[in-house]
């Protein structure tokens, strides 16, 4: 780490004279790395990732089993899927502290229309998957036509979903699921289940659609510059709408990974996931500033988180501490990205 | 003192007010009409309520009110401020559930006198704070992403210090602290009337009050006049920490019971009650009065739903509704007022 | 010492002849860049000195040497006739030196009081100051409103948040604030952007005012010709870091001063 002030001219005094000596490898890397932030940010989560994995091998050799790579990724499956949501929302420069209560009503409903009312499972998925949009819906509206803070419409909306799921469902747990429901996670193909499948499918087309689709790229700008944005003439109202409506739909989708892994659903379920999710899109680099999204690297962050919490219990660490150790991370990786922004920004 | 020009002391601006009507009294006082529209809001839930259930008019579903509202009132005046400055805190639950445990674990396990216990729930409330405070001012890490950290990390110390034990039944005077009466009124009642007038004279008449609103009102000025901004920041979430440690006593005391999970939930009621109040969301606006009222209107509408026979759930519904759609009509009363 | 509205300078007579405040041979580079290059400078007592010059010229950063935002890499700065050495921000204005920002430099959502005594509050006489912080309300408001009343500003309500006046009242606030603390030498960056025709007339009035009745230097830094020859005694123009111009407004013209910005005139 090279500690110089930070100098706008630094990179001019080098081009001014030509004589100078030629800049070393260091500062070809590091010129080279401001003009890629995404591969550098890409790249430590990377090693990241491969670090954790080394560490929990020597720990225990059954970490790189075949047996529990599939556990990991089949646990993970849920989050890539709510991670790839969270990206487009925090790219937006929002925040959706309401999907756990989404998870939990989409539940519900599901578990209404399968076990208690013995609906077959295609049309009671697509309704969970409709219930799950309009929730995104909702707080799209709220944040894009009412303008209403996106931290306040979703800790709102959070108490208003689990509110309604409890009103539902009660204190009660159904369960026995139809097989057709649980083939998500039951079945296997080529070794692995549909879900993971499923998460690769949606982080593949969550990947194309922020950096190759126009919508996708608004909402990059709308993230960076809201108000240079507006002028350039984007509808920042409806790329924000979409970012929350595609929060919704995915958190059902999450759901249908979700109930087919545990087979059972309660309005108390997935208590407290969006920090999860919002852990793993900041630990994969997608800016807490908004206007930098990286799917690639949340998918990295679900699997690092994935594999942090698997590893803590192969190690023999209560729940709590892994909890602590969640927290404490998720603290250090934030303190970093905050600084590393803060350095890259022409302050003064 | 030596004045040196002009010693005429009236005619000063203060006397062009034109002659008064009710308008002029909102202008006075800018933040009147939002204390009255609190208050209008409150009136009306207590008008319905009193329709749909015969009992909610008694003095003793009044005082019940208050009674359980008063942890959310001492809370309130913490996160007033924290809001004030421009930030949120939605860690005070885990700070609660780390205070809990380690207030038992001082009581039984270490046997020490209640108001030691006290003490240490105020100091272990404001290092929480601390380290909040030093993650948003020092790193300068959204508020929201720092408490939503320390939301998972405390609870899980409290978890790690409490292992799933429960500490039951504290020698006098603790328990009197939460079902104690004075002239028939509960104690708990009494010490979150003294937050609200301290956290009130605090915000409105001490230097550091005056600068929480400047820095979360306009930062770059604050910066720009000489406040330190980060000495600001810092201690609002110190004090915000001491706070919920306070809120923690008073919940243990009326439980007569500490465990880890305490305080679960709270920032969504706690936070409503400051938003429901007319505290701005964008910070440079706090009022205290206004978060005793928001508390209110939520204990009220617990209460009334509870009384009229609504199921209990329905309360969540009912808070998460009346939050969107207070600060969206909020939202929109401003935007058409202009910037 | 209590703070009242503001006090003629009492000058003294050496300082009441030679200059408030002179710059000489100041350099300032960022890496290969010659920000400021062997500038000098004077401003006179009461005197209103415009600075011009495009984008980039290093008016920010000279200014930024003067009120010490930036430490100068050479050169020297005296205050009546006396070297000094500029550590930081706290340390000019202690100094005298009060810059008003051309925006934000107010809290809009606090009242005038408030943003006349911003990090400066008074507290109470006492106990009550002194270990509670009580701020003093009610002396904060009559100096508002005597300096008001000074002023000519007109406030229909003290108590009222600043963003309920006009752009110009708010930046009156803001000049008045300079004054008010005692600026023997007023920093004004482009005081009279973003408002109204008539209420720049109406601020730079006040500089005019504030410069004839209180003894207080200005220097101003605009992109507007006419502020500049409606108000200022002599014009500096900045061009790539040096100085290449430095006259006073009646030997000059617009035209020649535009020219000598763009380098048409060298």
């Amino acid at each position: 780490m090279t500690t110089a002030e930070p100098d706008p001219s630094a990179m001019q005094a080098v081009i001014d004279r030509p004589s100078a000596k030629r800049p070393g490898f260091a500062a070809l890397w590091q010129r080279w790395g401001g003009d890629h932030p995404n591969f550098i940010s890409l790249a430590t989560t990377a090693l990241l990732l491969v670090a954790l994995v080394i560490i929990f091998t020597l720990v225990n050799e059954r970490f790189v089993s075949w047996r529990n790579i599939t556990i990991v990724l089949n646990q993970s499956a849920s989050f890539v899927i709510l991670g790839v949501g969270m990206t487009f929302v925090i790219t937006t420069k929002g925040i959706d502290l309401s999907i756990g209560a989404i998870v939990a009503l989409v539940g519900t409903l599901l578990g209404l229309f399968i076990v208690t009312w013995q609906w077959p499972v295609l049309p009671a998925v697509l309704l969970g998957l409709l219930a799950g949009g309009l929730c995104g819906a909702f707080n799209g509206i709220c944040v894009a036509r009412f303008r209403v803070p996106p931290l306040i419409v979703t800790l709102g909306t959070m108490a208003l979903f689990r509110g309604i799921s409890f009103v539902l469902l009660g204190h009660q747990i159904l369960f026995d699921f139809p097989d057709s429901m649980l083939w998500l996670a039951r079945a296997r193909i080529f070794g692995l289940s549909p879900t993971i499948y499923l998460a690769i499918l949606v982080t593949a087309w969550g990947w194309f659609f922020l950096n190759k689709t126009r919508t996708g790229q608004a909402m990059i700008a709308v993230g960076g510059n809201e108000e240079a944005a507006r002028l350039a003439g984007i509808d920042v109202a409806r790329i924000k709408f979409i970012a929350y409506t595609l929060m919704g739909l995915l958190s059902a989708l999450a759901t249908m990974v979700w109930v087919a892994r545990m087979n059972s659903v309660q309005a108390a379920m997935a208590y407290g996931i969006e920090f999860h999710a919002i852990a793993l899109v900041v630990l994969g680099g997608t800016s807490l500033f908004g206007g930098r999204g990286l799917i690639m690297g949340s998918l990295m962050g679900a699997v690092i988180l994935g594999i942090l919490e698997n590893g803590l219990v192969i190690v023999g660490l209560s729940s709590f501490v892994q909890q602590v150790v969640l927290g404490f991370i998720f603290i250090a990786v934030v303190a970093f990205r905050t600084l590393q922004f803060r350095e890259g920004q022409v302050t003064r | 003192m030596s004045t040196a020009v002009s010693p005429q002391r009236n005619g000063g601006a203060r006397d062009r007010a034109p002659e008064g009507s009710w308008r002029n009294l909102l202008r006075l006082h800018p933040d009147t009409g939002v204390l009255l529209s609190s208050l209008a809001i409150l009136a009306v839930l207590i008008i319905v309520f009193s329709f749909t259930s015969e009992q909610f008019f008694s003095t003793t579903v009044l005082v019940n009110i208050l009674n359980q509202m008063a942890i959310y009132i001492i809370a309130g005046v913490g996160m007033t401020l924290v809001m004030t400055s421009g930030g949120i805190d939605i860690s005070i639950g885990s700070i609660i559930g780390v205070t809990a445990t380690l207030m038992g674990i001082l009581l039984i396990d270490a046997g020490v006198p209640a108001l030691l216990a006290v003490l240490g729930a105020l100091v272990v409330g404001a290092i929480c704070g601390a380290f909040n405070g030093f993650l948003v001012a020092v790193v300068r890490v959204p508020p929201i992403i720092v408490t939503l950290g320390t939301f998972t990390l405390f609870r899980g110390i409290a978890y790690m210090l409490g292992e799933g034990r429960v500490y039951m039944r504290f020698a006098e005077p603790l328990p009197w602290l939460g079902d104690g009466r004075i002239l028939a009124v509960p104690v708990p009642v009494y010490i979150a009337l003294l937050t609200v007038i301290g956290g009130q004279f605090f915000l409105t008449s001490t230097r550091l009050g005056q600068r929480i609103t400047a820095v979360g009102g306009n930062e770059e000025a604050a910066r720009l006049a000489g406040i330190d901004v980060v000495r600001t920041k810092f201690l609002t979430y110190v004090i915000m920490g001491s706070l919920a440690g306070l809120t923690t006593v008073v919940i243990v005391a009326r439980q007569d019971a500490a465990q880890a999970v305490m305080g679960t939930g709270i920032e969504l009621h706690v936070i409503a009650a400051v938003i429901l109040g007319g505290t701005s969301l964008f910070g440079g606006r706090g009022l205290i009065l206004g978060t005793v009222l928001g508390a209110l209107i939520l204990g009220v509408l617990n209460t009334g739903l509870l009384l009229s026979g609504v199921v209990q759930f329905w309360q969540l519904v009912a808070i998460g509704i009346l939050l969107i759609v207070v600060v969206a009509l909020r939202i929109a009363r401003e935007g058409t007022e202009g910037k | 010492m209590a703070a009242t509205a503001i006090e003629p300078r009492q000058e003294s007579a050496a300082a009441a002849t030679g200059p408030v405040l002179e710059a000489n041979n100041l350099r300032k580079s960022f890496g290969g860049i010659q920000a400021v290059d062997d500038v000098s400078f004077t401003l006179g007592q009461r005197e209103i000195l415009g600075m011009v010059g495009d984008n980039g010229a290093g008016k920010s950063t000279l200014i930024k040497i003067i009120t010490g935002a930036y430490r100068k890499d050479s050169g020297e700065v005296s205050l009546d006739g006396e070297p000094v050495e500029i550590e930081s921000t706290a340390h000019a204005r202690s100094l005298g030196m009060e810059t008003v920002y051309q925006s934000s430099g107010l809290v809009e959502v606090m009242d005038a009081p408030a943003n006349l005594f911003l990090g400066r509050e008074k507290l109470k006489e006492g106990w009550l100051g002194r270990y509670f912080g009580m701020i003093d309300k009610r002396f904060m408001r009559e100096e508002t409103s005597r300096l008001l009343q000074q002023l000519n500003i007109t406030v229909r309500n003290l108590a009222a948040p600043v963003q309920t006046l006009s752009g110009g009242q708010q930046q009156s606030v803001a000049v008045g604030r300079a004054a008010y603390w005692k600026g023997r030498i007023i920093i004004l960056d482009e005081p009279a952007n973003n408002i109204g025709v008539d209420q720049q007339r109406a601020v730079l009035e006040l500089v005019r005012q504030i410069r004839d009745e209180h003894g207080i230097s200005f220097i101003m830094i605009s992109h507007n010709m006419e502020h500049i020859f409606q108000v200022a005694d002599r014009v500096i123009v900045m061009r790539n870091g040096r100085k290449v111009g430095d006259k006073p407004i009646g030997e000059t013209t617009r035209n020649e001063v535009v020219g000598l910005i763009t380098g048409a005139l060298a």
